[in-house]
């Protein structure tokens, strides 16, 4: 993804992305790694997992692991709400959802408004690609699916 | 041609007939004068050289040739089985079968110098034989091409008319067309002999009527004969233009054509001997149709026996019918049936809290069929675990040369099945039992001698029917494994404590073989006991469900017990509930549930433990173990605890609540939580939600 995003910023294309809120900040994943937006359901804790694993779901049959982004990210837990998320994404061959606070949107950022990502001073900067800018006040994280997935990096 | 789409094909088929090679020459090996196993294994070559040719690997094809020049010799007992030979055959049968994975893994045929095994093999067809050295490729023509040219009486004798047969002919020639008697010769090289009697019966259909083929079609295209056939015919052309169409057909090398009717005539005169020997010309007293031209009322002789079936015919093999399909869709079927039995059970939970008497009566009869079609499923994906024994005889024999022991290896069970996927992984752990037996158990010949044992030692890989499991055992009559010496070098390597050695009996200190860290390279040197990769082994075992256990006496064998359930797939579990969470425990491994109060659970050594029929059993909290979140507080008074066993050993897991025994459908937990200790998979309830699967044996 950190691939595609460099040819972005080069070629001074467009990128899609959809964009979500944690806390206050509002995030997106590059439009073609999201599968499905579902609303909250059951989670099943998995006992043993690493703590950003919230759990699973069902997921029509298929059981699939989600993610707590903020715990993972290291921002601080809120409540759900009617607006919380299930973001399943697809990264290779590996679908996992990603709990948000509140999906916002589809939003197609041109290359030229996206910062690469060392411009973020952020011990959390090996999740995130780039920052885009809509409008004239509106920042919009891009995070690193990868990364944020783990599997390069021990499973604490 | 692209041969792409055939690789998958092509390589699967080449695996198995150079399996068959390997039994083939095993079987040969054992015993040099059963020359009809080089009958089998000649047609294995054979067609592993048409298939390769047809692929467009050259050097693979010439290999098998020169190899089949050798069975050629060895089938008409030209040359005698001897070590050398066997040797060279093994050999090359594995160069054979790295190349043909080499070009399955899209790399080059040659990988591996074929140059002198073709020598080899050439001087071994070329010089042993006696006076009859023919140049090899020609070696399976000359018996079949010699009668062809004989007179045309001699070559008559060839083909049996029957009666119908003579009736077309006949009726034929009277309506103006004629019936042709024609022998089609193939040339040597021709590799696709079934293709080309294809196209030739297929030029003939459309000059005319095939009315008969010797032999009879279906062995033509299964390649049963060698390279020529009769064809009687009848058309209204030319002799000439049938003789052209052939001709024009590549790898023809002949057309002889002859007129049958002449040959029908021909026939009648000398026919009226009934004392013909029916061995020698079995077509000679089949009947008599008059001659075509003055279609006279047949004379039929009562006493010629109606000749029916040719010999050939008898010794036809049927093979079963099959139909080879893709794995992937074997898992989509089993997918689905998952989800139907998902929403069978869900129904029947609407159906049991609505009360729908209607709805449950319903779901009974759906039951049923469900049950029947899951069975059906489970068992298409079964695969008889011969699939998989039969590639160690070959691997025993190398390894018993190598270390120079003496053995004698009993298979026994190869039909019991097990699921695909099981058998797919299997393979490895066996092999290292299997290896580890002859490296460390088994003594060298001498050493058995000393010992009054019999010299050639023995091994016995063994499988079958366990309840719902299947029971794999490699056994040995070896030296044993001496838990004293295991205690030793466990507290050495400090994987346990002195104290702790002490403490284990004999059985569980022979256990510690399985554990990570006991199998490094220097056990394997030093110590005269086992450990090659055993915790690797386990560790297979137990990821598939399974359970290993080893069973030694000294001087007198160990017994390695491999334990798997049948499926994988779709399993009978205990549903729990520890707090607000569900969870699953397979009931193949569940002893009994009882219920007992606080006062029950004793300490031993500040461990729990419970007294059940007068045995001491070690209590789990499930809840404690699995760090499951408290919503209620207070213990009740009632404790439910699930009685589990893995071999020998039991535990108790304390549950709050049994909520009942259910069929679940295993799904796997993925890459992401891959690997998590004391949870096997997940399963979907009947309401939606997610439990998952309790791994046994990691919690004990």
């Amino acid at each position: 993804m950190a691939k595609e995003l460099m040819t972005v910023t080069e070629g001074a294309t467009q990128v899609q992305v959809v964009a979500f809120k944690l806390r206050r900040e509002e995030y997106g994943f590059n439009i073609l790694n999201v599968k499905e937006i579902k609303g909250l359901t059951d989670i099943t804790r998995v006992p043993f997992a690493s703590d950003f694993i919230k759990g699973v779901i069902n997921l029509r049959g298929s059981v699939l692991p989600v993610i707590d982004l903020k715990k993972r990210l290291g921002l601080q837990d809120m409540e759900y709400t009617d607006d919380t998320r299930i973001v399943v994404v697809r990264e290779d061959d590996l679908e996992v959802g990603m709990i948000v606070d509140a999906v916002t949107g589809v939003i197609t950022l041109n290359g030229e408004h996206i910062d690469a990502a060392k411009s973020v001073d952020n011990e959390n900067s090996r999740f995130i690609t780039g920052v885009g800018k809509v409008e004239e006040e509106r920042l919009i994280i891009l995070l690193n699916l990868e990364a944020i997935i783990g599997l390069q990096d021990e499973i604490k | 041609m692209d041969t792409n789409q055939y690789m998958e094909m092509f390589l699967e088929e080449s695996r198995e007939h150079l399996q068959s090679l390997n039994d083939g020459l095993l079987a040969l090996e054992n015993d040099p004068e059963e020359i009809s196993v080089v009958n089998d294994i000649f047609r294995n070559a054979h067609t592993i050289k048409g298939m390769s040719a047809t692929m467009g690997f050259t050097k693979i094809a010439e290999l098998t040739h020169d190899m089949e020049n050798v069975f050629d010799l060895l089938r008409t007992e030209k040359m005698k089985v001897n070590e050398d030979i066997m040797d060279t055959l093994f050999k090359t049968i594995d160069s054979l079968e790295q190349m043909i994975e080499s070009v399955g893994a899209g790399g080059p045929e040659d990988v591996v110098d074929i140059t002198g095994f073709e020598s080899k093999l050439s001087a071994l067809a070329s010089g042993k034989p006696v006076s009859e050295a023919e140049p090899a490729p020609a070696a399976a023509a000359p018996a079949v091409a010699a009668p062809a040219v004989a007179a045309p009486a001699a070559a008559a004798s060839s083909i049996e008319y029957s009666d119908t047969d003579k009736d077309v002919i006949t009726e034929a020639a009277n309506g103006g067309m004629h019936a042709y008697h024609i022998k089609v010769t193939l040339s040597d090289s021709c590799v696709l002999k079934s293709a080309r009697s294809y196209m030739v019966m297929n030029a003939l259909d459309q000059l005319g009527e095939v009315v008969k083929s010797v032999p009879p079609a279906e062995d033509l295209e299964q390649e049963k004969f060698e390279h020529s056939f009769d064809v009687v015919v009848v058309t209204d052309s030319e002799m000439k233009t049938v003789e052209d169409a052939l001709l024009s057909i590549s790898e023809v090398d002949s057309a002889e054509i002859k007129d049958a009717v002449e040959e029908l005539k021909a026939f009648e005169a000398p026919a009226p001997a009934p004392e013909a020997a029916p061995v020698a010309a079995p077509a000679a007293p089949a009947a008599n149709v008059p001659a075509p031209a003055a279609p006279a009322v047949p004379t039929a002789k009562p006493s010629a026996p109606p000749a029916k079936k040719p010999a050939a015919d008898a010794k036809k093999l049927k093979s079963g019918q099959s139909v080879r399909v893709d794995i992937e869709k074997l898992d989509t079927l089993m997918n689905l049936m998952g989800e139907l039995v998902i929403n069978k059970v869900r129904l029947e939970q609407i159906g049991t809290t609505h009360r729908l008497t209607e709805l449950t009566e319903t779901l009974e009869q759906m039951d049923r069929v469900t049950t029947d079609l899951q069975t059906v499923v489970m068992k298409v994906r079964m695969v008889p675990v011969g699939q998989v024994f039969n590639r160690f005889p070959r691997m025993v024999r190398d390894l018993a040369k190598e270390l120079g022991k003496e053995l004698n290896l009993t298979i026994e069970g190869e039909e019991t099945e097990l699921d695909r996927t099981v058998i797919d992984e299997i393979g490895d752990p066996i092999m290292h039992l299997l290896r580890n037996s002859l490296d460390h158990g088994l003594e060298s010949p001498d050493a058995r001698e000393a010992k009054g044992k019999p010299r050639i030692g023995e091994v016995g890989l063994i499988a079958r029917h366990e309840g719902n499991n299947v029971v794999i055992m490699v056994t040995d009559d070896g030296k044993g494994i001496d838990a004293d010496v295991i205690r030793r070098k466990a507290v050495e390597k400090g994987m346990i404590s002195e104290d702790e050695a002490n403490s284990l009996d004999d059985a569980d200190a022979v256990r510690l073989i399985f554990l990570p860290g006991f199998s490094t390279a220097e056990v394997i040197t030093d110590v005269s006991g086992r450990g090659v990769g055993m915790d690797v082994v386990r560790s297979k075992i137990e990821t598939l469900g399974g359970h290993v256990d080893v069973e030694t006496k000294i001087d007198e064998g160990s017994v390695f017990k491999i334990k798997l359930p049948l499926t994988l797939a779709i399993i009978q579990a205990l549903l729990v509930k520890v707090q607000e969470e569900m969870y699953a425990i397979p009931l193949g491994s569940i002893d009994s549930t009882i219920n007992i109060t606080q006062e029950d659970i004793k300490t031993v050594r500040n461990k729990e433990v419970i007294v059940l029929r007068g045995q001491i059993i070690p209590i789990i909290r499930l809840g404690d173990i699995l760090n499951v979140p408290r919503v209620h507080e207070g213990d009740s008074d009632d404790i439910f605890v699930v009685v589990v066993h893995i071999g020998e050993r039991k535990a108790g897991i304390v549950v709050d609540n049994l909520i009942g025994q259910q069929e679940i459908v295993i799904k796997t937990l993925g890459k992401l939580l891959a690997g998590l200790k004391v949870i096997s998979g997940a399963t979907v309830l009947g309401d939606g939600r997610v439990a998952m699967i309790l791994d046994v044996s990691a919690l004990m």
